[in-house]
């Protein structure tokens, strides 16, 4: 009972920061209300007795991940930067996706009946670190490399943006001219 | 006997067209029209070689037989069927053979002398060679796939050709037209072979016109508003065969297409192309006749008929003589649909042999006239009627050699004309009293179209000339003498122990009374033309002013093109692409300027990336989802 | 499964890694004043490596079932990589004069190579993780490589628009993934449907699923992202997304929907019948409007993915011949007509249709390039293209699709007038300022080439089909 309590206070606080963290014009505060988020969702993973992933995730996304997030935007904006009020029928055009979206999700998750995953889920660090390098069956090596390329390509991705500079953003970005081709040249 | 000799037919046309496009720009003027004219010559003289070998030398008790002279898989699509490029000959492949050589090939040589002030005359002949080379592919075709390439490669040809003048907007224009017209029936003729073949288990003609082997092997063959579906298939086939053939209500480019250089209107719009819907047909004959007890059939016939009619009435107004060549062109292929919509199979296929023995003679004094005619624009520089007059005495050889086109396709003895014509009557007469008269009343009226322009152009007012009219070059002379020749004695040929529905001869009857008829109405006719035209006077103004605006009507071509574009304009403009532009404005456009405009005071910076089109997109793609998801777990249990 | 299997039969995965990593090295080691030396090595390599995925493949699993590769899959990745080849020799000189001054010529060529891993592991991918990963990478690196254009602001605008929209898509996809194993409880794709295809959960989450690769192929209605991305992106990034891309998305479509998700086909096959049509249709309605002929190709490119779904509603080893022998043609005439607005463009700077006008009597070459992908396009014989949409039908004609087959040839038809139109531009009309005559450097005309001789050996000559459908008929 104490566990379903502690289960709904997660939810409750994860939904209610994924909204604020949505809907804040101001885009610190954004990542703020997301790293709420993130240490509600590692509080489930305590919760079901997942330490080791409970762990991973206070110090690799709300650790690590949110400090990068932050700092990115520390670096990027002025801390109060704003950002503009959405226009009124896009709001209520937002919303109505969202609604049919959550009711859809909620009618098929109450008619559907769960089977519980059974057997013991073992996070224990060795066995984990066993299965990233495992090749075999239930192993995750192949992922993992392939990750890592993504993640390479990323990096240079990243890098050759920035460095090329993108020039003209930086400019606009400084006198405060809009960013993209207004839709008036727009040929469709 | 050893066919396989025939393959170099179509493939000497194509070494014609390869040699004349590749060395473009390097051949020597001269030498482009001596390679192609050279290259059908010979094509022509094996097609003879064929003919003679065929037809007297393979007769058997059960009559012709058909031979695949030359053939390769080509591409296997499933194990059991498979495209076949081949060469199929039987009497109608032959007939169509020696058509179109001889008519390419004197065109051809005619081309040497009219084309030759014009620039580029290399292009001109690559592409003729690309013509004829897709015209005898389509016609030697041994299934319907071969059929349905070349005829699509026929279609781009053409195009090309009838586009020549490019730096003329109204050929272009023309070539635009006729090319997506074509088009637009050929849809339909893909989906009928789609249809037709996919019961058939087979694209080859053998397995096609079998219709009882496919009724037999499948045991329920869908039937849609009465009708198999094996007779829609043949049905939406004659829809392309259709629009090849300029029948109404797809007719609306051949006039348009006569933009193109004369010549090429007699190759291309006179004996080969516009035929070949007549071909397919024939080809299909005994499908079109088996299926459904040839409803398919009743409607090659009504459309046949009405078109000719159609075609004619228009002809008599128009002032332009190309024009009223292809108005007579339809005119004629209507009859020759209608020949064929009347035949019975074997002993009661008089219509079939007689609609193919008019495709025969029609090729050669249609082209004749044509010819005749492009040796009038040469001399007069005008395509109009109302810039001639009088030219009998400037050009006596044109003169003598279109009159006796004029008498033929009139049905006057002993031109050839008058045996298929009278053929085709006879066998309508027998079938259906109705499309008789019609065919009847349009053969009068054939005459006096023919002598009007015949009258106008040759007699009539006698004008001064800038430069004086003369009889053209050799090179121009001589085709009109051969087909002269040809208008005359063609007719005389044994068509009906040749050409027939079952490939065995066919016993015909000569009935005396029904020739005097048919022509005596050609006869009324040319006297009619005689009375207005022999002399000038303001009797054929005064008429058309009296009868007022049925006459604006007819000479504007009932209007057709006007309402093809109204509905273009109404139906697909308006309803159909203005609400897509309207979405796309106001919708697409619209949103973004809107988020422009509300938040440009607000924001600085990173406005539209954040807030823009990027919005909008996302927005779409979630309503996506959103409709599926419901359609599928809502409205559609699909489980 | 040994080392020695893994490195054999996962070879074209190590090479295209090996290449990248090859590449990475020379970024760090060689010189800044000497990186253009890199480029023909990038090349030269590449060429090597598409000759080897020649080599017919073997039929293997590995990994515990993440990696599984066969014959057909084989092939497929040599599409894609000959694909690939024919961008990087069009791409050539405008690497050099645009890329390499801003030293990103050696970062383009290991994002595509990265880009084309990913492409990899999309076909082979046995689970959804793989499956996933791969999906990500290619796509990512893509966004980043439309943004290349630095000068041009629609290149920037292209960019971020398809890394948002790749965000919203991939989420979408990956909330349906997450919904199919809460069913399941398992994201391998062997035996992942055997007992509960009944559940509307699983049609949800599928249904979603659906949705992500969906936009990645740019049906309507996930197509919205196209158009913008097509206009701003380099061209070379346009052939890639419209061409390779897309391939590549349409191949693990065919493979899931034919074998993982074989038991849900009714849902499926009203989902794509529903899609087919409203992709032919409004990507044809769309391109009649356009006159910017990249984003003219975009449009059409569309419409054509349309046709591609018929092949797979038909299924069976035939519809998915008809599939692979469609994208392989699709592939040599697509980059065929972008070839030469590449050529255009690096001359001229010119892309709109108007500046086509007369182009005949002044690039007789490259105009007849193009005339020559359009009529494919269009479907005329005996071009490719004709062969290719005609066995589409006949696949889609053989199970009865016929009204769908009725709106296919209809659209045909239309897309027979616009395709039209540039030909008519460049061929029948003449203009007073004409594009001058341009001279292509080599690599492109090598390009251009392979493209030509592709659309015209598809067209005539047969056997390749007949191979593809026995590729076909040893998988399913």
């Amino acid at each position: 009972m104490t566990e379903r309590i502690i289960f709904y206070i997660l939810a409750f606080i994860m939904i209610v920061f994924s909204l604020m963290s949505v809907t804040s014009t101001k885009i610190i505060r954004s990542a703020i209300y997301l790293l709420g988020v993130l240490m509600a969702t590692a509080g489930l993973y305590f919760l079901f007795n997942l330490n080791f992933l409970g762990a991973i995730q206070l110090t690799v996304y709300a650790g690590g991940i949110m400090v990068l997030i932050v700092i990115a935007i520390l670096l990027t904006h002025h801390v109060g930067f704003g950002l503009p009020v959405p226009d009124k029928k896009h709001m209520i055009l937002g919303w109505l996706a969202a609604m049919i979206g959550i009711t859809i999700s909620f009618f098929q998750f109450t008619t559907h009946t769960f089977k519980p995953k059974i057997g013991n889920l073992d996070d224990r660090v060795s066995k984990m670190g066993a299965d990233m390098l495992h090749y075999g069956d239930g192993g995750f090596v192949l992922p993992f490399e392939v990750i890592s390329i993504l993640l390479l390509a990323g990096i240079i991705a990243a890098i050759t943006i920035a460095k090329g500079g993108i020039p003209h953003l930086k400019k606009r970005l400084k006198s405060g001219q809009p960013t993209t081709v207004s839709s008036s040249t727009k040929k469709q | 006997m050893n066919w396989s000799y025939t393959i170099w037919i179509p493939l000497l046309p194509f070494l014609s067209f390869v040699i004349n496009g590749v060395l473009y720009n390097r051949l020597p003027k001269k030498l482009s029209g001596v390679i192609g004219t050279s290259a059908l010559g010979v094509a022509a003289l094996l097609s003879y070689l064929t003919a003679g070998r065929y037809f007297f030398g393979t007769t058997s008790a059960e009559g012709y037989q058909p031979i695949l002279a030359w053939q390769s898989t080509w591409m296997h699509i499933t194990d059991k069927l498979a495209i076949d490029m081949g060469v199929y000959l039987d009497p109608i492949s032959i007939m169509m053979l020696v058509v179109v050589t001889t008519i390419s090939f004197l065109v051809h040589l005619y081309s040497v002398g009219y084309m030759s002030e014009e620039e580029g005359r290399n292009r001109y002949f690559a592409w003729l060679g690309l013509f004829s080379f897709s015209m005898l592919g389509l016609v030697l075709a041994p299934n319907l796939v071969q059929t349905y390439m070349f005829w699509e490669l026929v279609g781009v040809s053409s195009f090309l050709l009838i586009g020549y003048y490019y730096d003329k907007p109204s050929a272009v224009r023309a070539a635009l037209k006729a090319f997506i017209v074509t088009r637009f029936a050929d849809v339909f003729f893909l989906i009928g072979i789609l249809l037709y073949s996919y019961y058939s288990g087979s694209f080859k003609f053998e397995d096609l016109n079998n219709i009882a082997a496919i009724q037999a092997a499948n045991s329920s063959i869908p039937v849609f508003m009465g009708l198999s579906a094996l007779t829609w298939g043949l049905m939406l086939i004659f829809v392309g065969g259709a629009g090849k053939s300029a029948m109404f209500p797809l007719h609306i480019w051949l006039p348009d297409a006569m933009e193109g250089p004369t010549p090429v209107s007699a190759l291309i719009h006179a004996a080969t192309m516009v035929v070949a819907g007549v071909y397919l047909v024939a080809r299909l004959f005994p499908a079109f006749h088996g299926s459904d007890d040839g409803f398919a059939l009743h409607v090659v016939a009504v459309v046949g008929t009405f078109s000719s009619l159609f075609a004619a009435i228009i002809a008599m107004t128009q002032m332009d003589i190309k024009r009223v060549l292809a108005f007579s062109t339809m005119s004629q292929i209507g009859y020759m649909m209608m020949g064929l919509g009347v035949s019975g199979y074997g002993e009661e296929g008089l219509g079939y042999t007689a609609s193919m023995f008019h495709l025969f003679t029609h090729a050669a004094f249609k082209a004749l006239l044509f010819l005749g005619a492009g040796a009038i624009i040469h001399a007069v520089h005008s395509n109009s009627l109302k810039d001639m007059g009088g030219l009998r005495k400037y050009m006596p050889m044109t003169n003598i050699t279109f009159l006796i086109a004029c008498l033929a396709i009139s049905g006057v003895p002993p031109f050839a004309g008058f045996f298929s014509k009278d053929m085709i009557l006879e066998a309508a007469y027998e079938h259906n009293k109705l499309i008789y008269f019609t065919g009847y009343i349009t053969a009068g009226l054939t005459a006096f179209y023919m002598f009007r322009i015949y009258f106008m152009a040759f007699w009539g007012r006698n004008r001064d000339y800038d430069h004086k009219p003369h009889d053209p070059v050799w090179s121009m002379k001589i085709p009109l003498i051969v087909l002269a020749a040809g208008s005359v004695v063609l007719g005389l040929l044994p068509f009906n122990e040749w050409v027939t529905s079952d490939l065995r001869p066919l016993h015909i009857h000569f009935d005396m009374m029904m020739a005097a008829a048919s022509v005596g109405i050609g006869v009324i006719g040319i006297i009619t033309a005689y009375l207005l035209y022999r002399k000038p006077s303001d009797a054929p103004d005064k008429i058309s002013h009296s009868l007022g605006f049925v006459y604006k009507t007819v000479k504007n071509k009932f209007y057709m093109d006007e309402l093809y574009l109204g509905i273009m304009r109404e139906v697909i403009l308006k309803r159909i692409a203005a609400p897509v532009a309207w979405f796309d404005r106001h919708i697409v456009d619209g949103t973004m300027n809107l988020i422009g405009n509300t938040t440009v005071g607000l924001s600085k910076g990173i406005k539209r990336i954040q807030s823009g089109d990027f919005q909008v997109y996302a927005f779409g793609i979630l309503i996506a989802v959103i409709f599926f998801v419901v359609l599928f777990n809502y409205f559609i249990p699909t489980i | 499964m040994n080392w020695i299997d893994i490195v054999t039969i996962m070879r074209d995965e190590w090479s295209i890694i090996g290449i990248l990593i090859l590449l990475l090295a020379g970024e760090i080691l060689v010189d800044k004043k000497q990186l253009s030396m890199l480029i023909p090595i990038a090349i030269g390599l590449f060429v090597l490596h598409t000759a080897m995925s020649f080599i017919p493949g073997d039929k293997a699993t590995l990994f515990g079932g993440m990696y599984r590769t066969n014959e057909m899959m084989h092939f497929m990745k040599a599409i894609l990589n000959v694909a690939v080849l024919i961008i990087l020799f069009q791409s050539y000189d405008w690497v050099k004069t645009t890329l390499l001054p801003n030293g990103m010529a050696n970062a383009f060529y290991m994002l595509l190579f990265a880009v084309l891993s990913g492409m990899y592991f999309l076909i082979s991918a046995g689970d959804f993780i793989m499956f996933f990963i791969g999906f990500e990478l290619s796509t990512l690196p893509i966004a980043a490589m439309a943004a290349f254009q630095l000068k041009e602001m629609r290149s920037t605008e292209a960019g971020i628009k398809l890394v948002l929209l790749a965000g919203l898509a991939s989420g979408i996809m990956l909330y349906g993934i997450s919904l199919m194993y809460a069913v399941t409880g398992t994201l391998y794709f062997d035996g992942f449907l055997s007992a509960y295809y009944h559940e509307p959960l699983l049609v949800f989450g599928f249904i979603l699923f659906l949705s992500g690769l969906a936009f990645k192929i740019s049906l309507v209605p996930f197509h919205f992202w196209a158009p913008d991305v097509y206009e701003g992106a380099p061209i070379a990034i346009t052939s890639l997304l419209s061409v390779v891309s897309k391939a590549a998305s349409v191949f693990i479509l065919m493979i899931l929907l034919l074998t993982v998700f074989k038991d849900l086909s009714d849902a499926w096959k009203m989902v794509l019948y529903i899609l087919a049509v409203l992709t032919m249709t409004i990507g044809n309605l769309f391109a009649l409007r356009q006159t910017n002929m990249k984003r003219f190709l975009a449009f059409s490119s569309i419409a054509q993915a349309g046709f591609i779904l018929l092949g797979i509603l038909a299924g069976g080893a035939v519809g998915a011949a008809t599939v692979i022998y469609f994208v392989l043609i699709y592939v040599f005439t697509n980059l065929g007509a972008f070839g030469v607005i590449q050529a255009i463009k690096d001359e001229s700077g010119k892309e709109d249709m108007t500046d086509y006008t007369g182009l005949y009597r002044t690039n007789p070459k490259l105009s007849l390039v193009l005339v020559l992908a359009l009529f494919s396009l269009a479907g005329i014989p005996p071009v490719a293209g004709f062969f290719g949409k005609f066995f589409l039908f006949s696949a889609a004609a053989g199970k009865g699709y016929y009204i769908l087959l009725i709106i296919a040839v209809i659209n045909v038809t239309i897309s027979l007038y616009y395709y039209l139109l540039p030909i008519r531009a460049m061929l029948l009309r003449t203009s007073d300022t004409p594009i001058p005559t341009t001279k292509s450097g080599n690599m492109m005309r090598i390009g251009l080439l392979i493209c030509v001789a592709g659309i015209m050996i598809l067209g005539l000559y047969s056997p390749v089909y007949s191979f593809v459908l026995g590729l076909t008929q040893s998988w399913l």
